[in-house]
């Protein structure tokens, strides 16, 4: 007799219940089942998944109790397991065997007894995780130092220790028909904007699928245009991001198992804010900004400029600077928009294989890459050096966008551009921006526009986009 | 989607099979970096092209060889300029990119003979920018000026376009030269280059540019200032702002002795009245001193040596400016500065009856001239050692 979903009621007879548990749980080697017996012919079973439970504490908090219990004073079972276990926070009872079963997998054992028709769940869950660490990825200089877990109740504590408010709401939602992975919405009420969230807990609804692994399964699930490249929902490993993002009326999806929240809706220019923006003085952040900005045009469009200046439009390159480019481009093999394309190529290469290469050979990754690409290459003529020069200065460009999630679009859209520039120049280039620019502008993230503010005249909000305004001032 | 994807192949299809591309890779080119233009015996044009070599200049910036030149010269001779421009393409394995040209020497003996029709070439087709200097060549051998091995630079066109603008006659384009001729009344002037340098050291790797070519309004080069009238005629011109006034100080107590003084601000102001058809012209002429050197006697601390200085100077240059003034009316009777723009503004309804006869109005104009030269400082001591 195999479980069916909220149909099984648990039964007075313990043997009943175990068979059903046992034929559930068949071949999962990590359930345990522990019998209790008592003199006066009482049962209780206790069920649990080792491993995901405290046993130190089960044991001490409930088995010894219970053993304990004197069958003279004729106490029901379910009493004193109640009043032992007012210490264990967490613990409830449960009448289907279905809830029961899943309490056991998250990690909380279920004493079934002979007594009564119900299960006791306590809330021993307890697993072996990571410990807070630094962020990798989002790493600064100043601010707080913590990023999330993997642990989504560590990563909700974290969350509510940065906003200390009872309008902090972290709704729980069980996704995933398979894993059954917990998912917390999180918003400030008050604060958040009610069509975005409604949008998000409808789209979230839809969600059908088997498994839920890490917080991408949700995000390609309820972005406005999974097709687009550019990126709808933000994520970030920061419970900073998160708790300023909350602030601004936006809403967070954490994911048991995923270090990295998502928070919608994401604009374009959350791209270029860096957590630590807002703890770093206001003037230097600003500047910073702008070079930010000037450099992810670069890295979006210096291989396409230079492939036109030199080969449509050598009238706009400096005298000098033309004739060198001449003279280091005197007996090189290949047209220019090849030799790019061959040499951006190259350099994606080099960034992918360093990014999965284990810490020891990463280094012989970059010597190996810097010097067959950066001095042989220009040696031998295969490559011109100015090309090199470009490539490189992309790639530190490329590095330069705080967010890696929307540089990411931009390293994929160098390459149609510089096809463009090599076959229309300058006219090419003019065509592929304004097909970007295009569809950033009919690019929407759960109904607000992904160019806002700048996009939408009167709105106000400007003051963290080019530039960050000063927080007020009171002296 | 099935027709999205057949619209993009047939974009990408379009772009990558046609080979229409107007692509053309930089070291295709040949880059002309200077002209010369020289007029033969039987009035054939003879086109001198100087033209980059890139390998020999090197983007590391050791040129191989200072001796080496970085650019060869190609010549043809034809009778229009494009036609020799294309005998010089058919000398070359790469196609010639003019886009980049600065100068454009001309021949003595061209000017001599008019060159709006060579310049009808340059002004006609938008590829020869305004902003590209002129120059007439001194001499009977123009065609050093590009064999010229410059230190500084890998083209003597453009160490001539640089020299030009450090030079103290100021930077003049093509644009000047159409601008005067545009006017009714204006004659165009163009800087001389000098190949005759002092020393053997400099032959082959100098050259000077100091003096202006006079040209009349059939843009035939008539004559040359000197380099002091040149001075003059921009000052006058209101080209001129900064440049160094010497004088020789005889009076006082001290003994004689010239004095050199730096003027900046300087700026000239004409003024034009006419009565019973006589036409005169009052040029005001100011500029800010600083004493450089004093090569007199005289203790500069007291005010009234610096003042004695100052009349003095005034004096000096009111002369030699009329001098100059009355050298272009008389030998030359070319309106180089600008004196008939400054009566057709001030006196509009005159102008249509002054217009008709201008030339022969020009030598017969009285011209006063008045100089301010302001002295602020006089350096750091007041007597000499």
């Amino acid at each position: 007799m195999l479980l069916k979903e909220g149909t099984q009621r648990i039964s007075l007879q313990l043997e009943r219940n175990e068979s059903v548990l046992r034929q559930t749980f068949s071949h999962c080697s990590d359930i345990v089942f522990r019998h209790l017996d008592w003199t006066d012919g009482t049962k209780a079973l206790v069920v649990y998944a080792d491993g995901l439970t405290n046993t130190n504490e089960l044991e001490k908090m409930v088995i010894k109790p219970l053993l304990e219990r004197n069958p003279a004073s004729d106490q029901p079972l379910q009493e004193v397991l109640k009043r032992q276990l007012v210490p264990v926070a967490d613990s409830k009872q449960v009448e289907w065997l279905e809830d029961a079963v899943q309490s056991i997998l998250y990690g909380n054992p279920a004493v079934f007894s002979d007594q009564e028709a119900s299960a006791l769940i306590v809330g021993l869950s307890d697993f072996p995780s990571r410990s807070i660490e630094e962020p990798v990825i989002e790493a600064s200089i100043r601010g707080p130092r913590e990023g999330f877990t993997e642990v989504l109740r560590t990563n909700t504590s974290m969350l509510r220790r940065k906003i200390n408010s009872h309008l902090l709401k972290l709704d729980s939602i069980e996704l995933g028909k398979l894993t059954r992975t917990r998912v917390v919405l999180a918003y400030l009420e008050g604060h958040v904007d009610a069509d975005v969230l409604r949008l998000v807990r409808e789209r979230m609804g839809r969600i059908d699928s088997k498994a839920i692994i890490d917080s991408n399964f949700i995000e390609e699930q309820i972005e406005d245009k999974p097709f687009s490249l550019f990126p709808q929902v933000q994520n970030t490993e920061r419970p900073d991001t998160v708790a300023a993002s909350l602030l601004e009326g936006k809403v967070a999806i954490l994911v048991d198992g995923s270090p990295n929240a998502l928070i919608v809706p994401m604009t374009f220019w959350s791209g270029f804010q860096a957590a630590e923006d807002h703890y770093e003085r206001f003037l230097y952040v600003s500047a910073v900004r702008f070079i930010r900005i000037l450099l992810f045009a670069m890295s979006l469009l210096l291989p396409s400029f230079y492939v036109a200046l030199t080969t449509f439009h050598p009238q706009m390159i400096p005298a000098n600077l033309l004739i060198s480019i001449a003279a280091s481009r005197e007996g090189i093999p290949f047209p220019t928009v090849i030799e790019m394309l061959i040499l951006e190529l190259m350099f994606e290469g080099l960034r992918e294989a360093g990014l999965r290469m284990p810490r020891a050979v990463g280094s012989a990754v970059s010597i190996v890459g810097a010097l067959v690409i950066g001095e042989a290459a220009v040696q031998a003529g295969f490559i011109s050096a100015p090309i090199v020069i470009i490539v490189a200065s992309t790639g530190i460009a490329s590095f330069a966008v705080p967010r890696y999630s929307l540089s990411l679009p931009f390293r994929m859209l160098r390459f149609p551009l510089l096809g463009l520039s090599g076959s229309l120049g300058f006219y090419g280039i003019a065509i592929g921006t304004i097909f970007i620019l295009g569809h950033l502008c009919m690019l929407e993230s759960f109904g607000v526009p992904y160019l806002s503010p700048a996009s939408t005249i009167g709105d106000k909000g400007m003051g963290d986009t080019f530039y960050r305004k000063p927080k007020p001032n009171r002296s | 989607m099935k027709k999205k994807a057949v619209l993009f192949a047939i974009i990408g299809l379009t772009v990558l099979l046609t080979g229409c591309w107007d692509r053309t890779e930089i070291n295709q080119y040949a880059f002309w970096m200077g002209t010369l233009l020289e007029r033969l015996e039987g009035g054939d044009l003879k086109v001198s092209a100087q033209i980059a070599i890139p390998s020999r200049i090197g983007f590391s910036g050791n040129r191989t060889a200072q001796e080496q030149r970085g650019n060869i010269i190609i010549s043809a001779v034809g009778r229009t300029l494009m036609d020799t421009c294309d005998k010089i393409q058919s000398k070359l394995p790469r196609r010639l990119f003019i886009g980049h040209r600065r100068s454009v020497f001309l021949g003595e003996s061209l000017a001599k003979k008019g060159i709006s029709d060579s310049l009808d070439m340059y002004t006609r087709n938008m590829d020869t920018s305004l902003r590209t200097s002129v120059f007439v060549v001194l001499g009977e051998h123009p065609e050093q000026i590009l064999t010229l091995n410059s230190p500084f630079d890998p083209f003597s066109a453009n160490a001539a376009v640089d020299q030009d603008n450090y030079s103290r006659i100021g930077d003049k384009a093509l644009r000047d030269f159409i601008v005067a001729m545009e006017s009714e009344t204006t004659s165009p002037i163009l800087s001389a280059i000098d190949l005759q340098p002092l020393s053997k050291e400099e032959q082959g790797k100098t050259f000077e540019i100091e003096r202006l070519a006079l040209f009349n309004r059939k843009s035939e080069m008539v004559g040359l200032l000197d380099e002091k009238e040149s001075l003059h005629a921009l000052w006058i011109m209101n080209k001129l702002k900064r440049t160094f006034l010497t004088g020789y100080i005889s009076e006082g107590k001290g003994n004689g002795g010239y004095v050199t003084v730096s003027e900046n601000n300087m700026a000239s102001v004409i003024r034009t009245s006419v009565k019973d058809g006589q036409i005169t012209v009052a040029v005001r002429l100011t500029g800010k001193g600083t004493i450089k050197e004093n090569r007199t006697s005289l203790d500069l601390l007291r005010p009234g040596n610096v003042l004695l200085v100052q009349q003095v100077m005034e004096e000096q240059t009111k002369e030699t400016v009329e001098e100059t003034i009355r050298e272009v009316q008389q030998k030359y009777g070319t309106d180089i500065f600008g004196f008939g723009e400054a009566v057709h503004r001030q006196h509009p309804y005159l102008w249509k009856e002054l217009k008709k006869d201008w030339l022969a109005a020009f030598p017969k104009m009285k011209v006063s001239v008045e100089v301010h030269l302001k002295i602020k400082r006089i350096g750091a001591q007041g007597k000499r050692v």
